[in-house]
């Protein structure tokens, strides 16, 4: 008798597994034709990537996800995100640009997310949620909380190179992801055969050692199946799964696409078993459900979509309060000149000795791993006994643990996405990039992702994500690739603070603050400055960001700079003041949040502006100073604003060059002197 | 229930598109994604379904070149 009831129960528990897919897939076929009605009728406006022949994948994972299980998507989103559990009267008040949507209108509908529902990113860049889903897995394997992260993506994203960088991050630290590949059989309007060669992409997880499922993408119940074991393997700790779904994509890329590049009849055929009907009709056929509950099932739907839309309609838009919020935490931070006068926050600084700009960073890192357990440490080669490229980090995985002090392959991507995924889970990562020259390559996961969610997200999640790197000018010996100081691109981003201390006391002041700040923080250490000692207390103590430090006080022009062209600015004013010009230093310290009212009131005190900055000059971050130093000072200005930056070339390797091309104290001097003879300084 | 018909924005380079032809008639019960107008673009045309179940009210001729956003007709639903 045990018997037959046990399996009376499993025949219950499919069953209504079954119903639970239809009702998942009606709610999402509802959803995404709404859209398209309103697209129809010239009532919304924007690019919309239909979900119809996708709606089985998501329905069948969403009986295994728990709400607080994470889910990273792709912009072909509105499956995936009804799945995961978010309100639809917020999803369609967002498609609207509403206030009252997820991200009160300022993401829409390529970049939604719903933390409460574990949504934390939806990427408008192919292939870039992948390396997020890392990090959001990361912090699970940190705190053994038994979360999943399920990162979702089209067939194209296989092409990227995001996807391997992250596959093979996700292989060698085990974590808890399901990389779910919904294989749509086109890459926008790019066939499978005009792209690549396999016959599947699950053959691809070989290459990561992680096993690799095919499925069935119209049948929510095999997608359940195979999704069933891959999310169990990650939960037993064993990592990650690549799930290959297959489906066809019943409409063209966009909304109103053409579909001349789709095949008509394979086109027509998949119409005719188009997922959410064929699914319908088998249900039927196999009697576990009636056309009457069904029909209620699709009444339902229908009634919560047109309610949702009501509600979109009838939302106000966001009022232009929202314009600058979210940008950063707090808008002190915006470039402006409200930022009210910060207090040092000392904490009780003992015995002060002379240590070198690289020990302040190390003591800095090991004051933040001991004071927070939300602190990680992770980069190439950091964890011992490399202990870094230069040493920076020597000891602190040996002091902490491997887990939290972690050695990455060679892959710049998956390791700012694993510290954007770490910090939207809570954790304050602290993410090395060896050189700045690198951030070159994973430029997608700063500016784009690291940047953008706060805002994208109407400033419901945060990535509090400290990204330090080396800037190797005028050390020698490294030429073009390894020479460059690209804080200027940084700070061109809204969304990233930057930082570029010169003495090894504002290092590890500042770096303590970047890693207590709530925004990305790319904080670059000078090499030139490395192993130059200087005074620093003992201890913990911050200095926070968007405070400008006078270097040296001066009375005749106000040389303005950051990073390692202070040193060379105050070689250059001791020069000066030996034929009686008194030129003030004055070291920005942080470019963003930048100092306007400390840059105003030394320069509208001396009259005169020279900047310097190891960047080349032309369309460099001095530019910007130069502008807004002539914006706000024209008529009390005794020059115009010189410029001395980097010349406009690559950084030349060889020593009768790299000389020429940076910003030395004798150009600095030469420049300075120009000025205050009145004309122009170079 | 009325439901406006606006010329939608087919594709992210469309300023304006023209309407070729009715595919219902004026007055004509319509059902929702029932194709009712063809919409020709720069380089392609599509068939423009209905947003809503009702009567069709043509407000602009066939032939017409209309900007996006233009209203070419109407559907007037029950309720």
């Amino acid at each position: 008798m045990a018997k037959f009831a046990s399996e009376s129960q499993v025949d219950t528990d499919r069953r209504q597994l079954t119903v639970r897919c239809y009702r998942t897939m009606s709610r999402i076929a509802e959803s995404d034709q709404a859209i398209q009605r309103a697209l129809s009728a010239g009532e919304l406006q924007f690019q919309y990537y239909p979900v119809s022949g996708q709606e089985a994948i998501p329905a069948g994972l969403e009986p295994l996800l728990n709400r607080d299980d994470y889910a990273v998507i792709t912009y072909r989103c509105m499956h995936d995100i009804v799945a995961k559990g978010t309100p639809l009267k917020e999803i369609m008040a967002e498609m609207y640009g509403r206030a009252s949507g997820t991200s009160k209108g300022k993401g829409g509908p390529m970049h939604l997310s719903d933390p409460n529902s574990g949504l934390m990113v939806t990427t408008g860049i192919v292939g870039g949620g992948l390396p997020i889903a890392n990090g959001l897995a990361w912090a699970s394997q940190l705190r053994r909380d038994g979360r999943v992260t399920m990162v979702s993506f089209g067939d194209g994203a296989t092409s990227t190179g995001a996807f391997h960088e992250a596959l093979t991050l996700a292989s060698i630290w085990r974590l808890p992801v399901v990389f779910v590949c919904q294989n749509n059989q086109y890459a926008e309007y790019t066939s499978l055969a005009e792209y690549t060669r396999l016959p599947s992409f699950a053959l691809k997880a070989d290459g990561y050692a992680m096993p690799g499922i095919r499925v069935d993408g119209n049948d929510p119940l095999a997608v359940h199946d195979a999704a069933q074991d891959a999310i169990d393997r990650a939960r037993r700790g064993e990592g990650p799964t690549f799930l290959e779904a297959v489906c066809y994509r019943l409409q063209g890329h966009a909304f109103g696409s053409d579909e001349s590049h789709m095949d008509k009849l394979t086109l027509e055929r998949a119409r005719a078993e188009a997922p959410v009907q064929a699914f319908r009709r088998r249900l039927l056929a196999e009697g576990l459900t009636s056309e009457p509950e069904l029909a209620a099932i699709d009444a339902a739907a229908r009634a919560e979509v047109m309610e949702a839309i009501e509600f979109a309609r009838q939302s106000p838009l966001p009022g232009p309060e929202e314009l600058d919020s979210d940008v950063f935490a707090s808008r002190e931070d915006l470039p402006g000149e409200t930022r009210s006068a910060r207090t040092r926050q000392a904490g009780s600084p003992s015995a002060s000795r002379r240590i070198t700009f690289s020990a302040a960073v190390t003591e800095a890192l090991d004051i933040a791993l001991a004071r927070d357990q939300k602190v990680v440490l992770f980069g190439e080669d950091v964890a011992d006994p490399a202990g870094g490229v230069v040493k920076v980090t020597k000891g602190l995985s040996a002091k902490y643990g491997s887990e939290r002090v972690r050695s990455t392959p060679i892959a710049e991507s998956a390791i700012v996405g694993a510290g954007i995924g770490a910090a939207l889970a809570g954790l304050r990562p602290v993410a090395e990039i060896m050189i700045n020259d690198f951030l070159e390559v994973c430029m997608d996961q700063v500016a784009n992702h690291a940047a953008k969610l706060r805002y994208m997200s109407g400033g419901r999640t945060q990535v509090p994500l400290t990204i330090r790197t080396l800037t190797a000018g005028f050390v020698g010996s490294f030429g073009a690739q390894h020479s460059q100081s690209l804080e200027g691109w940084l700070a061109h981003t809204p969304g990233l603070k930057v930082a570029c201390p010169s003495t090894p006391f504002d290092a590890k002041g500042l770096l303590l603050a970047c890693i207590e700040d709530d925004d990305p923080c790319v904080f670059f250490e000078p090499m030139r400055c490395y192993f130059t000692p200087g005074e620093v207390p003992e201890g913990y103590y911050t200095i926070p960001l968007g405070e400008a430090d006078i270097k040296r006080p001066g009375s005749d022009l106000t040389i303005v700079t950051y990073g390692w062209t202070v040193a060379e600015s105050l070689v250059a004013a001791t020069g000066l003041a030996r034929e009686g010009i008194a030129a003030e230093v004055l070291d920005l310290r942080t470019i963003v949040p930048l100092d306007i009212p400390a840059l105003l009131e030394s320069v509208s005190r001396t009259g005169r502006a020279l900047i310097v900055h190891a960047a080349v000059e032309f369309g460099g971050f001095g530019a910007e100073l130069s502008a807004l130093l002539n914006e706000r000072l024209h008529g009390r200005l005794k020059a115009p604003v010189g410029r001395v930056g980097a010349r406009y070339t690559p950084v030349p390797f060889s020593q009768g060059l790299e000389p020429l091309h940076f910003p030395t104290a004798s150009r600095i001097e030469t420049a300075a002197r120009k000025l205050m003879e009145g004309g122009r300084s170079c | 229930m009325l439901t406006l018909l606006r010329i939608p924005k087919a594709a992210v380079s469309m300023q304006e598109g023209t309407l070729v032809a009715w595919l219902a008639i004026d007055g004509q019960f319509v059902r929702e994604g029932e194709p009712i107008y063809t919409l020709e673009l720069e380089k392609s045309a599509m068939d423009v379904v209905a947003p809503a179940s009702g009567v069709l009210k043509h407000a602009k001729p066939a032939g017409s070149v209309c900007p996006v956003g233009e209203v070419v007709g109407e559907i007037v639903g029950e309720g």
